[in-house]
């Protein structure tokens, strides 16, 4: 635990508490809007369940694109300088900052049916992503993938190449380094960037229906089902968000170690 | 000025406490289908009219959350008895238009899409509205008068989103508004059993505020214009 070193100067507290009331009203508005006696039933109807199940397989396919492919790209990054690597730093960002239904229709745009990939995974492979449960994992993967490739990433630049080359010096070829000393060094890294981009993929909304549109029980995920709710059952759809709110908490308390303890 | 007040009007958040509208200034809320008709009126007409568009359901919360307008329009009935039965509207108007299902079809009709019943075949990418909105509710109807069983490959929260994924060729065909497949000039197949599937726009007067607005889309040069876009005049 840190101690107060100084007294708040004055003129930084009242914006303090206002950013402070920015970010926790809006919860407190959900809460008290929560119908708590009737949660557990709005929760457990077959659309709300079907929603849960298409999240899961989603946020779970998503998080484990980004360890596939996101690990790579972040050993690449971490480990490679130069003016090609600052500019995919940014690209890689990019997901983070973009509104995501711009993403999901560049989605569209690049894999749909019609798209300037699409085309051919449609006409060579017979594969086409929109409106499919493997689409909604695409679009929940481009949103998610910054969030696990940067917190790997300055973990492999914080730990160094010391072990790496001290390693190589011993006789080890790049791949039994990288399996058996930079790997086991930045696993709780590792854990945290899957954490996050699970997280993220569980709430991605606006690229998830662009890209993969909503049907139940293959595409209509937790935030979309949310979304129809809000039409015609406001109330199911704070219940969902209560569940939805329970779980971002979750997460971020079980990376509390990373971030919160400063 | 007033366009920054109607941008604040939309957000119930701000405007919830503000009393009624004192000054000359109209605001309609119109549900999104009528997009093109305010551009076309606001060209037409000299008044000023604050617009506030979105679905029918959303405009009747906004209203419910202390949102400040004169006029609802909403695409259903059914949306309009909700904002009746919860006061949140004073004087009913009668319709103003009428839309009409039709059957869209992607640009080249890749679907090889030739009668309605082809809706039904799994093989094709078929999309509808989400049962939640009004052109859902027309659609599950539709379906059930005609004993389909709609192969839809996705449910989308708002007739737009399904018009332009058809148009974008990323769905075969779907079932959207007659204005909506207009807007994105889509070859539609449209016959008598579809027609009869038709929704009104009921209009209603909040407070005892002006209603020329609505008296304009009675006149034979607001018709003209509803015409123009597609929908029907009663």
């Amino acid at each position: 635990m840190t101690t107060v070193q100084q007294r708040t100067p004055r003129p930084l507290l009242v914006p303090a508490v206002i950013g402070a009331l920015i970010l926790i009203a809006p919860l407190v508005g959900l809460l008290q809007r929560a119908p708590w006696s009737t949660l557990i039933e709005r929760l457990t109807t077959d659309a709300v369940l079907d929603a849960m199940r298409v999240s899961l397989i989603v946020s779970i396919g998503a998080a484990g694109a980004c360890l596939v492919f996101g690990l790579p790209l972040a050993w690449v990054m971490a480990r490679s300088s130069g003016r090609g690597i600052a500019a995919l730093r940014i690209l890689v960002l990019l997901p983070m900052v973009l509104p995501p239904v711009v993403g999901g229709t560049a989605l569209l745009f690049a894999l749909g049916r019609r798209g300037l990939f699409g085309e051919y995974l449609d006409r060579w492979f017979g594969i086409t992503l929109p409106f499919t449960t493997a689409g909604a994992v695409v679009a929940a993967t481009f949103v998610a993938l910054p969030f696990f490739v940067t917190t790997v990433e300055s973990a492999l630049r914080d730990a160094g190449t010391d072990l790496e080359e001290a390693a190589a010096t011993l006789g080890a070829g790049p791949w039994a380094t990288f399996v058996h000393v930079t790997l086991p060094a930045t696993r709780s890294a590792i854990g945290a960037g899957l954490a996050l981009s699970w997280a993220r993929a569980l709430g991605e909304f606006g690229a998830t229906i662009t890209f993969a549109g909503s049907l139940g029980g293959r595409t209509r995920t937790l935030p979309v089902e949310t979304f129809l709710a809000l039409e015609t059952d406001p109330e199911s759809a704070v219940a969902i968000s209560v569940l939805l709110l329970a779980i971002s908490i979750a997460v971020l308390v079980l990376l509390r170690g990373r971030w919160l303890q400063r | 000025m007033r366009r920054l007040a109607g941008a604040l009007a939309a957000l119930p958040l701000i405007v919830s406490g503000c009393s009624g509208s004192g000054d000359e200034t109209t605001t309609v809320m119109v549900p999104s289908s009528f997009t093109d008709v305010t551009t076309d009126i606001d060209k037409a007409r000299d008044v000023e009219i604050e617009w506030v568009i979105a679905g029918s359901s959303r405009l009747v919360r906004q209203l419910e959350d202390g949102a400040d307008a004169d006029l609802l329009l909403t695409a259903d009935a059914e949306t309009m008895a909700d904002a009746a039965v919860r006061g949140l509207v004073d004087e009913s108007l009668g319709i103003v238009a009428t839309n009409r299902l039709v059957l869209a079809l992607a640009p080249g009709n890749p679907g090889g899409i030739n009668r309605l019943e082809d809706i039904a075949r799994p093989a094709l990418l078929i999309g509808i509205c989400a049962s939640e909105v009004p052109c859902g509710r027309l659609a599950t109807e539709a379906a059930a008068t005609w004993d389909l069983d709609i192969a839809a490959d996705t449910e989308e929260p708002s007739v737009r989103a399904l018009a332009l994924k058809i148009a974008a060729g990323e769905l075969d065909g779907g079932l959207v508004y007659a204005t909506d497949a207009l807007a994105f000039n889509l070859e539609t197949i449209d016959n008598d059993r579809l027609a009869v599937f038709e929704t009104e726009y009921p209009a209603a007067a909040i407070g005892d505020a002006s209603i020329s607005f609505f008296t304009f889309l009675t006149t034979s040069e607001g018709r003209e214009i509803l015409r123009d876009r597609g929908f029907g005049v009663p």
